[in-house]
Order: C-alpha cells, then sequence, then structure tokens
C-alpha cells in the first residue's frame, strides 16, 4: 500500500533495484560466491602447507599477492579521489557518479588491505605489528594509511548517503529497522542540511591527501629499498596516475554493467561517459609520459644493474607482456577514446577493459623483474610461475568486487537520489549564475572607465 | 663488544664447496625436494657463487663463497616491520624466527639476496634426521632466516671463556665454514681487535667488498688479484 | 525494537569509530614507547605517529559532530 503512493516517484527507477530482485542476479551472485568459496578452499590450504603452495621462491619472492595488493587499492583510487575532486571542482555532471565511486573504494580497500595478510608466511602472528611494530618500516607505514583511508572513504560513503537513507526509511518498505538505525535521525530540515554539508566538505578536502598518500606510500615499499629498478624518486607520483588511471576504467565498467542491468539509461547519459572517457584518455597519456619519463632515465644513465632490468623489460622474458601493457594502456585507450566516432559505450568498455588488464601488467612488470634479477651480478636470474592458489585468490578479489557491489545495490541506491533531485532544483539556477561570474560584469566594466579617467 | 667480521681469500679458493656443505650440516638448513629446488628454493647460508671472466676459449671461472655479509649499515634491518632482525652487541645481524611474521620484506631489501625463507615446514628425512646439530633450532615454517656466524659457537666459546676465567682469544670462535676449508681461505676474527690475523688479512690490498658503492659496509671482505 | 533501542545502537555506533581513534592512539604511543626503549629512531616514530594520530582524530570528530547536529535539532 504504502510503496504504491510512491510509484509516482519521479526517480523511482533508483529505487527500484532494492526491492525487485531478478532472476540474473541470484545466478550470478551464486556464481560470485562459488568463486570465493573455491578460493577460500585453496587459502586454507596455504594456511595449513605454507606459503609453499604459491610459485614463489628466490629471489622473486614476492607474487600475485602484492601485485593484486597494489592493483586493488590502485583501483579503489576510482572512488573517493575522483568524487571529491568533481565535487571540489563543482562540476555537476558528477551527481549520478559520486556513490558507484565511493562504493568500489570502500570495497577493494578492503579486499586489497587483505592481500598483505595473505601474503605473509605467519599470518598467526599479525599481533606482532601491534606489540613490536616499527614505525620506521614503510610496512607499518601502510598499515596506517590504508587503516586511514578505509575509515576517511567509508565515513565519505556513509554521509552523502543518509540522505538516501532518510528517503528509503520514509517509504518504511524493506529493512525499516536498519534505515532507521543508519539514518541518524535525518529529517531534511535546513539545519540537517547544513550540518551534513559541511562535514562532507571538510572530508572531501581530507580525502584528496590522503589517498594520495596511500599509492604513495604503497610505491615506496619498493622505492625506499635498494633494487634497480625500484629504487627511484619518481615512484610515488607514478603508482597514484596509474591508480587514478585503473581506478576510472574500473568505474566505467561498473557503471556501464549497472546501467544496463538496471536501467539507469536516463540518468546515466552519454555525457557522463563521454566526461569520464576523456579523463580515461588524459590519464592514459599521463601513465605514458611517467613510463617513458621512467624508463628513459634508467637506459640513458645504462647502469649495468639496472640495465639488466631494463633489458629483461624490454626484451626479455617480460618483453611480450611488457608491451602487451603498453598496447593495453596506451594504444588501445589512445585510439578508442582519442576519435569522437569510437568514444561510444562499446568502445569505453573495451577501452577500459583493456586498462585494467594493462594496470594490472604494469603491477606485474613492476614487481617480478627487478626481483627475478638481483643487483648481484652472480646471482641467477629468478623464475615465478603462478599457481592455481594465486590465480583462484586473484580471482576472489575480482569475484569479492562483484558480489560486494550486488549486495550493496539490493540495500542502497547505487545512484545518489537526493543529490539528483537537489541537481534538478538548485543547480541549473547556480550553474547560470556562477556562468554569470565568469565573465565581466557590465557594472565591473563601467567602474573600470572610471577609474581609467581617474588615472589621466 | 667485539664486531666479528671475515675475509676470504678467493685466490686461495678452489670451489670445493666444503663450506656449503658444513653449513647446511651445522645449522640444520633444510632439504628441499627437487621440484622445489626448480622454483628456487634451495635453501643456502653459505652458497657458491660462480662467475665467469673473459672470453671463450680464455675463461677464467671465479668462485665466490657468498655468506650473510653482516652489515655495519644493513638494508634489511631498516625494513623490518617487527623487530625480527637487529644488529645484536657482536655487531652481528640477528634473526628472531619467533618474532618474524614472514612478510619476506628483508628478503626483498637485501641486496646481495643471502636471505631464505621456510616455504614449508621441514622434516627431516631419515639419513638426516640422525644428525642435526643439537645447539641450532628447526626453523619453523613461514620465517625467514639466514647466515648467523654460527652464533651458537660464540656462545658456546663466551661461556667457556668465563668458565675459565679469561677473555675470549683468537681461534676460540670460529664458523663452521672456517673450520673445514681445506685451502685456508678464511680469516675471521675481531676487527676490533688490531692484533688478528683478519684484520691484517683486511688490510691487504687486494682486498674488496661486493657492491661496495651501497655504503652498507659488509664485514665479509674478499681477497681477490685481478 | 523500539525507537530507545534505536538510539541506543546509534550512540554505539559513535563510540566504535572513537574505540578506534583512541585504540591507534594508544598504539602510537606504545609504538613510540617501544621505539625509545630499544632505541630504534625514536624521532621518525614520534613523526610519524603525529600525523597519524591527527587524521584519526580529526576523522572521529567529523563524525560526531554530523552525530550531534543531527540529533540536536531533532529532540
Amino acid at each position: 500500500m504504502n510503496s504504491q503512493n510512491y510509484k509516482t516517484d519521479e526517480d523511482e527507477v533508483l529505487f527500484r533495484p532494492i526491492y525487485h530482485t531478478g532472476r540474473g542476479f541470484y545466478l550470478i551472485a551464486a556464481v560470485l560466491l562459488l568463486i570465493m568459496l573455491v578460493a577460500g578452499t585453496l587459502y586454507v590450504s596455504q594456511l595449513i602447507y605454507g606459503l609453499g603452495v604459491t610459485g614463489m621462491g628466490e629471489p622473486v619472492t614476492w607474487g600475485f599477492y602484492i601485485i593484486d595488493f597494489i592493483f586493488f587499492i590502485g583501483i579503489s583510487h576510482a572512488g573517493t579521489l575522483i568524487s571529491a575532486i568533481l565535487r571540489l571542482s563543482k562540476a555537476e555532471w558528477r551527481r549520478p557518479i559520486t556513490r558507484m565511486a565511493e562504493v568500489i573504494t570502500a570495497i577493494v580497500l578492503a579486499i586489497g588491505g587483505l592481500h598483505p595478510i595473505i601474503d605473509l608466511g605467519r599470518p598467526d602472528r599479525i599481533l606482532h605489528l601491534v606489540t613490536s611494530g616499527r614505525l620506521q618500516s614503510p610496512l607499518l607505514w601502510d598499515v596506517f594509511s590504508i587503516t586511514a583511508y578505509f575509515t576517511a572513504s567509508t565515513v565519505y560513503l556513509y554521509l552523502p548517503l543518509i540522505p538516501d537513507i532518510a528517503l528509503l526509511r520514509d517509504r518504511g518498505d524493506k529493512h525499516h529497522k536498519l534505515y532507521e538505525f543508519l539514518s541518524w535521525g535525518y529529517n531534511g530540515s535546513p539545519e540537517h542540511k547544513k550540518v551534513l554539508e559541511r562535514a562532507i566538505n571538510i572530508l572531501m578536502v581530507m580525502v584528496i591527501p590522503i589517498a594520495i598518500s596511500v599509492h604513495t606510500i604503497i610505491s615506496w615499499i619498493f622505492a625506499m629499498t635498494l633494487q634497480p629498478g625500484w629504487h627511484s624518486t619518481i615512484f610515488g607520483p607514478y603508482f597514484v596516475v596509474g591508480a587514478i588511471f585503473s581506478g576510472i576504467a574500473a568505474l566505467l565498467i561498473i557503471m556501464i554493467i549497472f546501467r544496463k542491468a538496471y536501467h539507469f539509461e536516463n540518468y546515466l547519459r552519454d555525457v557522463h561517459f563521454d566526461y569520464l572517457s576523456t579523463l580515461l584518455l588524459i590519464m592514459s597519456l599521463l601513465w605514458f609520459y611517467f613510463t617513458f619519463a621512467e624508463y628513459l632515465t634508467g637506459f640513458y644513465g645504462h647502469e649495468p644493474q639496472e640495465m639488466r632490468v631494463f633489458f629483461y623489460k624490454i626484451d626479455g622474458r617480460f618483453a611480450p607482456l611488457f608491451w602487451l601493457m603498453v598496447v593495453c594502456n596506451f594504444v588501445i585507450p589512445v585510439i578508442l577514446l582519442g576519435f569522437k566516432k569510437l568514444r561510444k559505450i562499446p568502445g569505453i568498455l573495451i577501452a577500459s577493459f583493456s586498462v585494467i588488464l594493462g594496470m594490472w601488467l604494469e603491477r606485474l612488470i613492476i614487481v617480478i623483474p627487478s626481483l627475478a634479477n638481483p643487483r648481484l651480478s652472480y646471482v641467477r636470474t629468478g623464475v615465478y610461475f603462478p599457481s592455481i592458489t594465486e590465480v583462484m585468490l586473484l580471482l576472489f578479489g575480482l569475484a569479492a568486487l562483484g558480489f560486494g557491489f550486488m549486495m550493496f545495490s539490493k540495500l542502497f541506491p547505487l545512484i545518489s537520489i537526493w543529490e539528483i533531485k537537489e541537481g534538478r532544483e538548485e543547480s541549473v539556477h547556480n550553474v547560470s549564475q556562477r556562468l554569470k561570474g565568469y565573465f565581466p560584469a557590465p557594472q565591473a566594466m563601467h567602474s573600470m572607465e572610471v577609474e581609467g579617467h581617474h588615472e589621466q | 663488544m667485539a664486531r666479528y667480521g671475515m675475509v676470504i681469500d678467493l685466490d686461495r679458493c678452489t670451489g670445493c664447496g666444503a663450506c656449503v656443505t658444513a653449513c647446511k650440516a651445522e645449522n640444520n638448513v633444510a632439504i628441499v625436494s627437487e621440484d622445489d629446488a626448480k622454483m628456487g628454493r634451495t635453501m643456502f647460508w653459505m652458497k657458491m657463487l660462480v662467475g665467469y671472466e673473459g672470453e671463450y676459449p680464455n675463461i677464467k671461472m671465479k668462485f665466490i663463497p657468498r655468506l650473510c655479509f653482516e652489515c655495519d649499515k644493513p638494508p634489511c634491518i631498516k625494513v623490518c616491520p617487527v623487530r625480527a632482525t637487529y644488529k645484536n652487541e657482536d655487531g652481528l645481524v640477528a634473526q628472531i624466527y619467533p618474532q618474524c611474521i614472514g612478510c619476506r620484506y628483508c628478503m626483498a631489501a637485501c641486496p646481495y639476496t643471502v636471505k631464505v625463507f621456510n616455504w614449508y615446514r621441514y622434516v627431516p628425512e631419515k639419513p638426516m634426521s640422525n644428525c642435526i646439530n643439537p645447539d641450532v633450532s628447526v626453523r619453523p615454517k613461514g620465517v625467514v632466516e639466514k647466515c648467523t656466524f654460527c652464533i651458537h659457537r660464540l656462545q658456546k666459546a663466551k661461556e667457556l671463556a668465563q668458565a675459565e676465567h679469561r677473555k675470549m682469544r683468537e681461534g676460540d670462535y670460529v664458523p663452521a665454514c672456517m673450520q673445514v676449508c681445506p685451502a685456508k681461505a678464511f680469516y675471521f676474527g675481531d676487527l676490533d681487535n688490531p692484533q688478528n690475523r683478519v684484520t691484517e688479512a683486511m688490510r691487504d690490498v687486494r682486498g674488496f667488498t661486493l657492491l661496495e658503492d651501497l655504503g652498507t659496509d659488509p664485514k665479509v671482505h674478499y681477497l681477490h688479484a685481478k | 525494537m523500539n525507537n530507545k533501542t534505536i538510539v541506543i545502537l546509534q550512540v554505539f555506533s559513535v563510540t566504535l569509530i572513537w574505540g578506534l581513534v583512541l585504540s591507534i592512539t594508544a598504539l602510537c604511543i606504545h609504538l613510540i614507547h617501544v621505539a625509545y626503549r630499544v632505541h630504534d629512531v625514536p624521532d621518525a616514530t614520534v613523526a610519524i605517529s603525529i600525523i597519524a594520530i591527527l587524521i584519526f582524530w580529526v576523522l572521529g570528530s567529523i563524525l560526531t559532530y554530523v552525530f550531534v547536529g543531527l540529533h540536536k535539532q531533532r529532540g
């Protein structure tokens, strides 16, 4: 009865996924759960037998787990960073995108944060980090920065969610008590709006440096060692650029999939994909610039140990992967996104998938070749091939991302409803006012003339 | 306190590998299966590195017995998140097995790749299980280990000296690799004592250390005439 | 579940974040203490701790500000 009154809501489509679940949803959820279950079993065997079940050895002592760790934390930069920057720059087209971006961040951070623990030889001794942690180890910096980022981005996801939760609470259909609890008594009054807005404004300024610090610190795990190919000052910004790059690609993929699945065509329109894919294109060029700068300085200096790693990547064992990375991260996105004709949904989807693959390869190409070619040239070049456990745990991460996102969509709207409503009601007026402010006002020109006369 | 160091004369070394074997037996270093060896999981605290010099047909083989260099400024200690590795009062880079969480960051940070990891639990098989050295604990699975300069021998030597009410003498404490070397290529002792043969050997013009320019100040020096 | 339990649960959720903030602070102080005791670069430990503690306190404050702000007007 109650819900029928709301059928008239113009944003009813956004509420629909919460109340209606199709058969496809259960099917996909079951498949994802199955993948997670299989991977979980394999992880238990790793716990029992030790890290020997992986493909790691010496000198390649870090493998898929660390690569996936960098990769997943990189994707997390989609969210909070993008949405904070767009909010801060008052980009009105952000409104239907921010929520999805923030959800990706929260879920992926939780997944990525687990990877260093999976990688530990003795996960049972994890509490040693608490009892006798050394804050001067980059790994501890990571523990702190990821905890801070996870807390900040969850809060940053939650605060803009409160008005939507209040909307759901007022509908009173499903999970009424849960929404009542989560809405914190929000009633949409101007005072409440002001409190929320102020908090969001402080948070979005704060979240940007935290997000940047997270991936910088991950890069410092490598850059702080003396290994050839790692010991580079450019690594911090290089990783951050790559992180934002892969994050936008992940965001685009999720947007396209859920637009199709939940019929959001009217909300996620061509302009959103156009702007976001332009951003992806810019990041692709930026990524290429950083990669080029990184490798050229290494090559020009021609330090023998550096060159061993360099040639291992360029035309050694890793050459196919290296050039595939360049194609995936640079050639394909530039072709597909550079021309307006190709910059349509299918093209954007292909480009995003290629960037995701390319960025994962980039992490692989950073981690493995440097380990495989130790500085001491008498040591033989190492080999690494991942075991089934490691591959399955990568799939686990991806499946958990999809599953987490689906679960979220069943509890909360994937597109920020209040922000859409607010945009519809206020921003057209605000933006036109703002636009007027961009150009010299007639009055101001007049007064300048007067001033000019005075000078004469 | 003492500052133990070592000099290895590569011009005397024949590459026989006695030091490698002695080290494995002395320290109960795990013996891994053939499959694991192919994956690079062979465990050596003392490893014989082989280098080739010159062009064919005038090739010269160069043997470098490589153990932990017990650096004075060790890059591995800096990165450990839990203080499982530290420099003890005798200048040795010590490893605390019950403290290690197995993150393997120190292995990645060591430019000499001297550290090894216990990928599995080591259960010594038949002939070897009879000659386990009772002075050295077998490491559990999932921790990093490395050459300790046979620190258990130092403990024994110290206790003996104390019981006999005297100071430690040169030769009281000698690691297993040096003891077995048939070519007498090793010199070992307290570097702070200028009378020791090891300090004398360190002043040799042939002396060098591996990757000197990294500034890790290894306490294992090599002698090699060019 | 009546309104009162919901309010209690809400208060509990805010105390959770302060639990996190305070435990991070305690952890930092403990780590500084250990670093001093074993002479293991205490100055770096202090510097990093200050940044970490500051960030978490600000985060906790923002959330509390929202909570108080939303509840004050209702009552």
